[in-house]
């Protein structure tokens, strides 16, 4: 009996991997309808030479081909690290093999990832323990990524040693990461669902204070694309609705899991491949894509590098927290928070909190739409107000403001649930 | 090993706190601490539980433990006033679940 269940758990891994795998492959295959296999080439080394600070969209840098290439590449990479170690691809994973998917647009590259893994298998290694355990940690860690870019590339050091400098640190880096990250998730109590970011935000902070003290300092980067609005949301589209597709596949029309799923209150640790299903979890994740994409034309914004690795991470979470319900009254707060304040709801920085800002959808779905519009709204001004913190070295930066939101916002409305019911 | 006995600390807390939020208020709580693996045992009573409550309660302690999100979200449970039960499900082994409609009895062992 056992023997019959542990076959249909891997058989349905398999599922699982080809499907994922599938889009991965898609985006690795479509660079080539962009551009040529030289041009690629040339692209893909200015993409890893590049210091690849908050902000730098590749595909200035690069171009389309390269940076769906890169994006393709890493995503075929923690998948296969992932098969590697016999894990299984449920929310958390999906999530995070997105996640890196959409970085792969403005920060994340085949070069600066590897030292910052290796780092957090290290940890492993020596604490004599699965590197499984810490696969989602080492993925999501790449968050700091641009520290290794910079170092390497951008504090102009004689070569090789800017390069064995920034490896070293990123190595360094993925090595402390996993205590760390397992203790601040209990900061904000699970309510944010970036909570790599709120740890790569500290632990970037740290390294940015010793650069600062020895005079090194990272330059202001605002690097976007702009005026490929029709083709990316084409582009964009064929994913989403795929998505839909697999659902309707794998479990037909029926919509009765999905309102299932739309009761989760989304809070960390809300597997919805677990929990619900994979088709409707790509269901999910197909309708946050298009939510997404909507907004960013609605407010008249720009399809950027950023702005599609923002959709990406939506779509990624869509299996581990994130649903319509709890995400909408954030992106409104955000939206009403660009109305009263200085910034514009189609300028980037306004799309990014927009789109990231959803990191705080658990907040929503545990309290209602009022407390996810005002989580949103004073997202809005935090995000905004902490990027000099590390420098832009952390490319989740809206998931360290979102640590700090939730970690403000849910004991004060704790405390004041708690004194109701003591009144009673 | 010194995650090894907070992590079963931890499983010990969500566990009284399952035990709490449906209304038993009288429970007895053992672990202990092997080798190879750590057991809790609670017992508790007295309350009317809905069969679907005792259900869930013995699929989530049997569903396939998740080395995945073990390191990461470990600290989530049994410690703030939200329910972690699926989370703590993916940390155990197995749990055997027994209730007489009086009497809960809950026995979780994890490997180390």
């Amino acid at each position: 009996m056992e023997n019959i269940h542990e076959k249909s758990i891997q058989k349905s891994e398999i599922f699982k991997y080809r499907i994922i795998g599938g889009y991965s492959v898609f985006i690795l295959l479509s660079s080539l309808f962009f551009n040529s296999p030289k041009e690629i080439i040339e692209g893909l080394f200015r993409i890893l030479t590049s210091p690849s600070l908050l902000l730098t969209d590749y595909l200035v840098v690069g171009n389309f081909g390269s940076t769906l290439f890169n994006a393709g590449i890493l995503m075929i990479l923690a998948l296969f690290i992932s098969k590697k170690n016999k894990a299984q691809l449920n929310g958390p994973l999906i999530a995070a093999v997105f996640t890196i998917g959409g970085f792969a647009f403005f920060g994340k590259n085949i070069y600066n990832v590897i030292s910052i893994m290796a780092g957090v298998y290290l940890h492993s290694f020596i604490k004599k323990d699965h590197f499984t355990k810490y696969l989602i940690i080492a993925f999501f860690g790449t968050a700091l990524s641009p520290l290794v870019s910079q170092v390497s590339f951008g504090f102009n050091f004689i070569q090789p040693y800017g390069i064995l400098l920034g490896n070293s640190l990123g190595v360094l880096v993925g090595f402390i990461l996993p205590p760390m990250a397992s203790s601040f998730v209990r900061f904000h109590q699970g309510f944010n669902l970036y909570n790599i970011g709120f740890t790569a935000g500290i632990t970037g902070m740290l390294f940015m204070s010793f650069f600062r003290s020895f005079e090194l300092q990272n330059p202001a980067t605002s690097i976007v694309y702009e005026g490929g609005n029709l083709v990316l949301s084409i582009y964009l589209s064929l994913i989403f609705i795929s998505m839909i597709i697999v659902k309707i596949v794998i479990s037909g029309t029926s919509l009765e899991k999905y309102k299932k799923l739309l009761k989760h209150s989304g809070r960390l640790v809300t597997d919805f491949v677990t929990l619900d299903g994979f088709g409707v979890t790509m269901l999910n994740m197909g309708i946050l894509g298009f939510l997404g994409l909507i907004y960013v034309i609605a407010v008249g914004g720009q399809i950027s590098g950023p702005v599609i690795g923002g959709l990406f991470t939506v779509v990624g979470f869509g299996a581990f927290g994130k649903h319509p319900k709890n995400a909408i009254p954030i992106i409104v707060g955000v939206y009403i928070a660009s109305l009263l304040k200085t910034w514009e709801a189609s300028s980037v920085s306004g799309l990014l909190a927009a789109l990231f800002g959803t990191t705080l959808a658990p907040l929503t779905g545990q309290y209602g739409w009022k407390i996810g519009v005002l989580a949103g709204f004073i997202h809005m001004s935090v995000v905004t107000n902490i990027g000099y913190l590390h420098g832009g070295m952390n490319l989740y930066n809206n998931g360290f403001s979102g640590g700090f939101v939730a970690a403000i916002m849910v004991p004060i409305i704790e405390s004041f649930k708690k004194e109701q019911k003591d009144e009673r | 090993m010194r995650d090894e006995k907070s992590k079963l600390i931890k499983i010990m807390n969500e566990l009284a706190r399952f035990y709490l939020k449906n209304g038993i208020h009288h429970v007895e709580m053992t672990l202990d601490y092997e080798k190879d693996y750590g057991m809790v045992h609670l017992s508790g009573c007295c309350n009317i539980l809905p069969d679907e409550v005792i259900d869930d309660l013995k699929q989530i302690l049997n569903s396939p433990r998740k080395d995945e999100t073990e390191e990461y979200y470990w600290n989530l449970i049994g410690s703030n006033d939200f329910s972690e039960m699926h989370l703590l499900g993916s940390l155990v082994d197995s749990g055997d679940v027994y209730y007489d409609g009086d009497v809960l009895k809950i026995n979780v062992m994890r490997k180390h």
